[in-house]
């Protein structure tokens, strides 16, 4: 007899328990509410899609979160890339150390963060007086409540997210390929895009995906790091659902966030196992 | 080996105190409970205040279920066929999209006789729901940074305040008092006219745009921004928790402006078909009386709807407070929500 | 040694940079903490424990710091059955739509909490579930499925199938392969998984939001509540006394895994 439980072809029911409840516990409620969005006037269409898209305001608020996804996702992989490589070479008591400090802060909530957070950014606050005694200014930089600080707001509480994930496989990198390529007559810069990138991959992937998702659907952060200065889907979201009583714009919201971003997140699954296969 | 056993305690700690919290019906059939849903804001001072006297005149349990108006909306209907609260406090424009769901019962005469002693411009919808205290809605501004305070709305346009400002959106219930006040400044005529021209609101609050710190949707925050001195005033607030954050050395005062001053809408009602109803109108009607509205004054920092209660002395009663039309607010709500959204916040 | 070429000192120093951004405003809140101040602003003038003095006549506070511990505990056990059970399926099967699935499994991320929180609470009532225990449990299940999910099939996909195969050559049966050869082989990347999906849950507020009532609130619910009533430093002593628990809780899994396997996100 074969061993059935990991054989390749009668596996798929495992995945049946998982893919039911999420099923009856998210997707059900969630088309039930966002059935609103095909609704117009009792009659199911697209209006509500032809009318929010053709809507420069909303196509504005579209551009902002993506702008926000994107910003946040790139800073935070330009910062944990490297970060991540430096981490894997510390001897093995300052990796679970390191490991340590960049789990920490997940345990203090977003809330209490953006409050530390102000303080860094305000007038008065860490970054500008830092910048003062450098003599970089001459007077204060307006930080607070500006898109740029929404994104290093943002970078910052998602930053462990594209971290963790891009050091756990970047740590399994093995050697011996950037040894095999450079005996093999490879320069630095030839190993590193070849050999390191295609390595790290999968780690990057991994972390891109989740931070562009958890950047991008964002509520709370943005609401108390930039408030209304600047409009983001998941704000008009909880403006349609909660403050004006307009489940439409709510729900067709909801769904064009959930397209796009499930859109990105297959996307670059496809590129991975694109990369993985060649 | 004791690290394993003090996990595994206080798993089993918690399993068991949530246990008892997933049936609250076997433990809680003895005392008498009424669940109120109100404001996270004013949970501790209720209790201190009103709770405690109320239960140990009546031997009964209040549990307050604190959280934001709109969340409060929602439970309320989710719940409508089984209501787990009694009594629910939440903002007049609230109550109006409460009270047009039919998801609250009106207030009479008959269980609540106190009724006839309160303000008739606290009793909304003929009883649907009431105010039991007004709270001044106004400018809070910073004493260490204009120690020579604030005199009027119209200062928090002045060229000199760049950036210090801080405005409440319209997400939240007083945001739209900013409106009335900068339609009011447009257009000269009274907050109640000026009302009915929000047009003129909006292109004032344009030009204070350069003031503005931020246009901010929690409190707690804008609080926080005006207590630490990087905004210098907040406009539209309530004066209630002013006081007591002043006893505790908070740098921060109320002001008087000269072109006058709101109520804020603080409101309770009786949810329709709630448990324990007779004991619900026995709380308001107590919340009415002349004792707990007393009370208000100087524990609340707010002005009692009964007038037949004494205040403090030190206390200074703001008369002349206006009342706005919270239901053609709450009628107009989305569009200027939606106007609010592409013109000011942008 | 061959990654010297990439600059040791620039890679380090980025790293440094890294822990200070990560690390600043979380240093902060713990200097406030210490404030003999109202205000949530870093102590001038002297040091205090007022505000942890304070923490211990809040019994609210322990009372939701015990329900957030056990619906983040249960909902992570629960997800940990269901997200390695998907994974396999998900990771060694060949049915079509397995990618869909696994973007599927990490959706609830993908959406703003209280649309679920709302949409949820509906949906539950509708059916007739008022209990809110339950309704968080089953809430936070959706949302910390994505992080125990994700991890583990990270670990899955780096995991040499043909092992179990050569276990079961050696004898043993297909569960006890599976035990012995392929649970310790991903235990890091659960572990990971588990430890990201019990702060989502333990950290959520939107959902939560919608789901507490007033005999069940959890922590974070808890403490905006705090915030709503006074926004002074207590909110900081409760986000120290928790930093410095799961200080404690990471020094306890160093022990029993070691912290450099945690990582397999």
């Amino acid at each position: 007899m074969r061993q059935r439980n990991v054989d390749a072809d009668s596996v798929g029911f495992l995945a049946a328990p998982a893919v039911s409840y999420m099923l009856l516990a998210f997707a059900a409620p969630m088309a039930w509410l966002c059935a609103s969005s095909l609704l117009v006037n009792g009659e199911f269409g697209l209006a509500n899609y032809r009318q929010y898209l053709g809507d420069p305001y909303y196509l504005g608020v579209i551009r902002n979160s993506l702008l926000i996804g994107i910003s946040t996702t790139l800073i935070t992989l330009l910062l944990a890339y490297p970060a991540a490589f430096a981490m894997a070479k510390c001897p093995v008591w300052a990796q679970s150390l390191i490991l340590a400090l960049v789990f920490v802060p997940l345990t203090v909530g977003v809330i209490v963060k953006t409050f530390g957070w102000t303080i860094v950014l305000r007038s008065n606050g860490v970054v500008n007086v830092v910048l003062l005694n450098l003599g970089l200014i001459d007077s204060p930089l307006r930080l607070l409540f500006t898109p740029t600080a929404l994104i290093a707001g943002m970078s910052n509480v998602f930053l462990p997210y594209m971290l963790l994930p891009i050091y756990s496989v970047v740590r399994m990198i093995d050697r011996r390929y950037l040894d095999a390529a450079a005996s093999l007559g490879a320069g630095p810069v030839y190993r590193f895009f070849h050999v390191l990138v295609p390595l790290s991959l999968p780690g990057v992937i991994a972390g891109v995906s989740l931070v562009f998702s958890l950047s991008i659907a964002a509520y709370v952060t943005p609401l108390m790091l930039v408030g209304d200065r600047f409009g983001t889907m998941s704000v008009t979201i909880a403006r349609g659902f909660l403050y004006v009583g307009n489940p439409a714009l709510g729900a067709t919201m909801a769904v064009i966030l959930l397209i796009i971003t499930a859109t990105i997140v297959m996307l670059s699954g496809r590129v991975a196992r694109g990369r993985a296969r060649s | 080996m004791t690290m394993t056993n003090k996990r595994r305690d206080l798993l089993v700690g918690a399993a068991a105190s949530a246990a008892v919290l997933a049936c609250p019906g076997v433990l809680r059939a003895e005392t008498r409970e009424l669940v109120v849903s109100g404001p996270a804001q004013l949970s501790k001072l209720f209790r201190q205040v009103f709770f405690s006297r109320f239960e140990q005149a009546t031997n009964v349990k209040i549990l307050f279920d604190e959280g934001v108006s709109l969340s409060h909306l929602e439970k309320l209907r989710a719940n409508r066929n089984r209501p787990i609260s009694s009594i629910v406090m939440i903002d007049d424009p609230v109550m109006v999209t409460a009270n047009n769901e039919g998801l609250i019962t009106p207030i009479t005469p008959a269980a609540v006789p106190n009724l006839s002693r309160i303000l008739p411009s606290a009793i909304h919808k003929d009883g649907a729901w009431i105010n039991y205290m007004f709270p001044v809605a106004t400018i809070a501004y910073n004493t260490n940074l204009l120690p020579g305070g604030v005199a009027a709305w119209a200062d928090a346009w002045q060229p000199k305040f760049k950036g210090q400002v801080i405005v409440p959106t319209l997400q939240l219930t007083q945001g739209v008092l900013t409106l009335i006040v900068a339609a009011h400044l447009e257009t000269g005529l009274p907050f109640e006219q000026a009302l009915q021209n929000i047009d003129a609101g909006f292109t004032r609050l344009k030009v204070l745009k350069p003031n503005v710190l931020a246009f901010m949707a929690n409190t707690s925050q804008a609080w926080n921004l005006l207590e630490q001195g990087e905004g210098s005033m907040m406009l539209s607030v309530s004066s209630q928790p002013v006081a007591a954050r002043r006893k505790q050395g908070v740098p921060i005062n109320t002001a008087t402006p000269r072109e006058g001053m709101f109520a804020m809408p603080n409101a309770i009602a009786l949810v329709k078909n709630g448990p324990q109803p007779e004991l619900a109108a026995q709380f308001i009607n107590a919340l009415c009386s002349d004792e707990y509205q007393s009370l208000i004054a100087g524990n609340l920092n707010s002005n009692p709807v009964n007038l037949h209660a004494t205040v403090p002395a030190g206390f200074e009663r703001a008369n002349n407070l206006h009342v706005p039309d919270w239901e053609y607010i709450t009628a107009h709500r989305a569009a200027w929500a939606d106007r609010w959204a592409r013109e000011i916040a942008g | 040694m061959q990654l010297r070429h990439l600059g040791s000192g620039t890679l380090l120093f980025v790293l440094a940079l890294v822990l200070v951004f990560l690390l600043l405003p979380i240093a902060i809140v713990v200097a406030v903490s210490f404030t003999p101040s109202a205000i949530f602003d870093l102590p001038t003038g002297g040091l205090s424990l007022r505000w942890y003095a304070k923490l211990w006549e809040m019994e609210d506070f322990w009372k939701s710091f015990g329900i957030s511990f056990y619906v983040a505990g249960i909902s992570t056990a629960i997800s940990i059955v269901l997200g390695i059970s998907c994974s396999i399926a998900v990771v060694r099967g060949r049915f079509f739509g397995r990618n869909a699935i696994a973007t599927f499994l990490i959706s609830p991320l993908m959406l703003p909490g209280l649309v679920f929180g709302i949409a949820l609470l509906q949906g539950l009532r509708a059916i007739g579930i008022g209990n809110a225990l339950v309704s968080l449990m089953i809430a936070h299940v959706v949302i910390t499925l994505p992080f125990v999910a994700r991890s583990v099939m990270a670990s899955l996909s780096l995991f040499d199938f043909t092992l179990i195969h050569a276990a079961r050559t050696l004898g043993l049966s297909p569960a006890r392969a599976i035990w012995r050869v392929m649970i310790p082989n991903i235990a890091p990347g659960v572990l990971t998984g588990a430890l990201f999906a019990f702060i989502a849950s333990f950290d959520n507020y939107a959902i939560s939001l919608f789901l507490t009532d007033v005999h069940t609130k959890t922590l974070p619910i808890q403490m905006l509540s705090y915030l709503e009533e006074a926004p002074d430093p207590s909110v900081a002593a409760i986000s120290t006394v928790l930093i410095v628990m799961t200080i404690a809780m990471l020094i306890i899994c160093d022990r029993l895994v070691g912290l450099g396997r945690i990582a397999n996100v």
